[in-house]
C-alpha cells in the first residue's frame, strides 16, 4: 500500500435552504481511488469547483469520507486516534500566505507546528533550523514575517509544515496570489524536497508548467478523476483538456499548432529545448 | 522614518486603451491603482480626470468613482447580497438613478458578464469561483464606467475561467468603448490582451511602452521579479539555433506564423 491510498472515495454534503431544510445533496468526491507511493511527486488538475481541493483536504482528515476510505501512511482517516499522527504524516500548505502566518518572528512562526507537539525545545530549534535551511530561508529566521514577499511567506509556510517531519506535503494552489518569481521559488523549493529529502508531494495548481516535472498528472472533473499519467501522456490531449477548462503549457500548445500545419513534431513536448531540438535537429 | 511606497510617476491614460500594469509583489502597483479614482490621495503630485484635479476644491469624487471603476483583488469577498441581481443594483444604487435605470443597467451587466437571468434570484454564495468573479465585476460594471481597473481579476481561477474573464473585458473594450487597466501577475494573459504595459518596481514606472519592446527587455524584467511570456524565450532559443525569425514575439500565433515562414522558406535548413 502507499503512503497514501484512497478506495471508492465519495463526499457529500446537503445544501440547505434559509429554513435548514435540505434542498439537495452535492456530491462533491465520487468514487475515487487514488495510490501514491513514497516519493513521488503527484501534479493535481481541475477546473474551479471540481472536486480537487475536497479531495486534498480528505489527505490530513480535515474531512473524512462520506463513504469508502483513506489511508495515510496505512491509518484510516476516519480513526480519530489517529488523528494528530495523520496530519502529522501529511502537512497542508494553502493558496493564501497571510492567512498561515501567525507569530511575529519568521523561526518562532517555524517551530509553531512542533511546538504544539509537545517537543522539547531543543529538538525544536533543531527542526526549525534544519526546515528553513530546506526552502532556503535561513538568512531571514529573525525577520518580521510581514516584510517578507509572497514567495518567501509560502517558503516559510512550507518550513512550518516541514518542521512537523512529515513523509507528505499537500498543497492547495500555492502560487495562485504570486508574482513569476515567487512562483518559481515556490516549485523549485518543493521539488528540492521531494529530491533530497525524499517527501511526497501532491500540488495542486492552475498553472500547467508548474506540472511539467511531476512524475504524474491527476486531472480531475466532477469529482471523478478524468486522466491520469505521465505529463506526457496528458499533455498530448490538448483539445480533451481545454474541453475540461484546463490548458497546457504554452510551448506544448505551440508545437501542438505547429503540428496541425503539418510540422513533424512528437506529441506532448513539455520544454522548450525539446521543442527547440525537435525544430532544428 | 519616511519611505515612498511611490515616487515621480508621470502617466497618462487615454480614452480607449487596454493597459496591463505589471510588477513584482509590494512594487506599488495596487498603490498606485487606489490613486486613479481618489481612494488614496497623493502625498504630493496630482491626480488629474479629464484635466482637473480630482482633490481641487469641490470635486465630485464620488462621481469620479462612477467614471473610473475599480475591482479590487477577489471581489467576490465583497458580495454581500442575498441574491446575484440585488448585489449587482447596489452600485448604481448609490448614483441615485431611477428605480427602473437601476434595473435595467444591472441585467446589462450580467448579460455582459454571461450571466442568464436564471442567475438573478440565486444566491450569490452558491455560486462557482469564476460565477461569483463575475457576479462582482458586474457590480462595477453597472456603474457604466468609462474606466475600468483590475486588480488581477483573473488570481485563482481555472484556464477556463481566466480566458471568459479575459474574454468579457476583450468585449467591454471592443463594443463599448471601455478604457480597461488591467493588473495581472501573468505575462502571458497581458501579451495576449493589452496593447500597452506598464511596468512599475519600487514605486516607479520602469518601463512603458508595447508589449513586444517591453518583453525585448526580458532580462531586467527578470531582474525585477518578473519574466517574459513562455514563448518570447522560445523565440530567443529559436534565434540562437540560427532560426531566422523575428525575437519580438509575445504570442502563441506570432510565434505560429514566424516559424511556419521560416521553415516554408527555408525548408529543414531553416536553423
Amino acid at each position: 500500500m502507499g503512503i497514501i491510498k484512497t478506495a471508492k472515495l465519495v463526499y457529500e454534503y446537503a445544501r440547505r435552504d434559509e429554513d435548514n431544510n435540505i434542498v439537495e445533496t452535492v456530491r462533491a468526491v465520487d468514487n475515487v481511488d487514488m495510490d501514491v507511493q513514497a516519493g513521488e511527486f503527484i501534479a493535481v488538475l481541475g477546473r474551479n469547483g471540481s472536486g480537487k481541493s475536497t479531495i486534498a483536504k480528505h489527505l490530513n482528515a480535515l474531512l473524512v469520507p462520506s463513504s469508502g476510505t483513506v489511508w495515510i501512511g496505512e491509518m484510516d482517516t476516519r480513526d480519530e486516534n489517529h488523528l494528530w499522527d495523520i496530519r502529522q504524516t501529511a502537512g497542508m500548505v494553502f493558496q493564501n500566505p497571510d492567512n498561515q502566518i501567525i507569530a511575529s518572528v519568521v523561526e518562532e512562526d517555524v517551530g509553531f507546528g512542533p511546538e504544539n507537539m509537545g517537543i522539547p525545545s531543543e529538538e525544536i530549534w533543531k527542526r526549525v533550523d534544519t526546515a528553513l535551511q530546506a526552502v532556503g530561508m535561513t538568512a531571514y529566521r529573525k525577520r518580521s514575517p510581514n516584510h517578507l514577499s509572497g514567495g518567501q511567506k509560502q517558503r516559510i509556510a512550507i518550513a512550518g509544515v516541514m518542521a512537523m517531519k512529515p513523509r507528505c506535503i499537500v498543497l492547495d494552489e500555492p502560487t495562485a496570489m504570486l508574482d513569476p518569481n515567487g512562483r518559481k521559488e515556490v516549485i523549485r523549493t518543493v521539488h528540492e524536497l521531494n529530491q533530497k529529502e525524499g517527501i511526497t508531494v501532491i500540488l495542486i495548481t492552475h498553472y500547467m508548467e508548474e506540472t511539467v516535472d511531476a512524475d504524474r498528472v491527476i486531472v480531475v472533473d466532477g469529482g471523478v478523476v478524468k486522466m491520469t499519467g505521465t505529463p506526457r501522456e496528458i499533455f498530448s490531449r490538448v483539445e480533451e483538456l481545454k474541453a475540461l477548462h484546463l490548458d497546457v503549457p504554452q510551448v506544448t500548445e505551440l508545437a501542438y499548432e505547429l503540428k496541425k500545419e503539418g510540422v513533424d513534431l512528437p506529441d506532448g513536448i513539455l520544454t522548450i529545448p525539446e521543442l527547440v531540438s525537435a525544430l532544428c535537429q | 522614518m519616511e519611505t515612498h511606497v511611490l515616487k515621480d510617476v508621470n502617466l497618462t491614460i487615454e480614452k480607449g486603451e487596454f493597459i496591463g500594469i505589471i510588477g513584482h509583489t509590494g512594487s506599488g502597483k495596487s498603490t498606485l491603482i487606489q490613486h486613479l479614482n481618489g481612494l488614496l490621495q497623493a502625498t504630493s503630485g496630482q491626480v488629474l480626470y479629464d484635466g482637473v484635479d480630482i482633490f481641487s476644491e469641490g470635486y465630485d469624487r464620488r462621481a469620479l468613482r462612477g467614471n473610473v471603476g475599480l475591482v479590487f483583488q477577489y471581489p467576490e469577498h465583497q458580495l454581500f447580497e442575498a441574491d446575484v441581481f440585488t448585489d449587482v443594483c447596489f452600485g448604481p444604487k448609490n448614483q441615485h438613478l431611477s428605480e427602473e435605470e437601476i434595473k435595467d443597467r444591472a441585467r446589462e451587466a450580467l448579460n455582459m458578464v454571461g450571466l442568464s437571468p436564471d442567475f438573478d434570484k440565486r444566491s450569490p454564495f452558491e455560486l462557482s469561483g469564476g460565477q461569483k468573479r463575475r457576479v462582482a465585476i458586474a457590480g462595477v460594471l453597472a456603474m457604466k464606467p468609462s474606466y475600468l481597473i483590475l486588480d488581477e481579476p483573473t488570481a485563482g481561477l481555472d484556464p477556463g475561467g481566466r480566458d471568459e474573464i479575459l474574454g468579457v473585458l476583450k468585449q467591454l473594450h471592443e463594443e463599448q468603448g471601455t478604457s480597461v487597466i488591467l493588473v495581472s501577475h501573468s505575462m502571458e494573459d497581458v501579451a495576449n490582451y493589452v496593447s500597452r504595459i506598464v511596468v512599475v518596481n519600487d514605486g516607479q514606472i520602469f518601463l512603458d511602452d508595447v508589449p513586444r519592446k517591453v518583453f525585448a527587455h526580458y532580462k531586467e524584467l527578470e531582474a525585477c521579479g518578473l519574466s517574459a511570456p513562455q514563448v518570447t524565450y522560445i523565440a530567443h532559443a529559436l534565434r540562437e539555433r540560427g532560426m531566422e525569425i523575428d525575437e519580438n514575439i509575445t504570442t502563441i500565433s506570432e510565434a505560429k506564423e514566424a516559424i511556419l515562414k521560416a521553415l516554408r522558406s527555408k525548408g529543414s535548413h531553416s536553423c
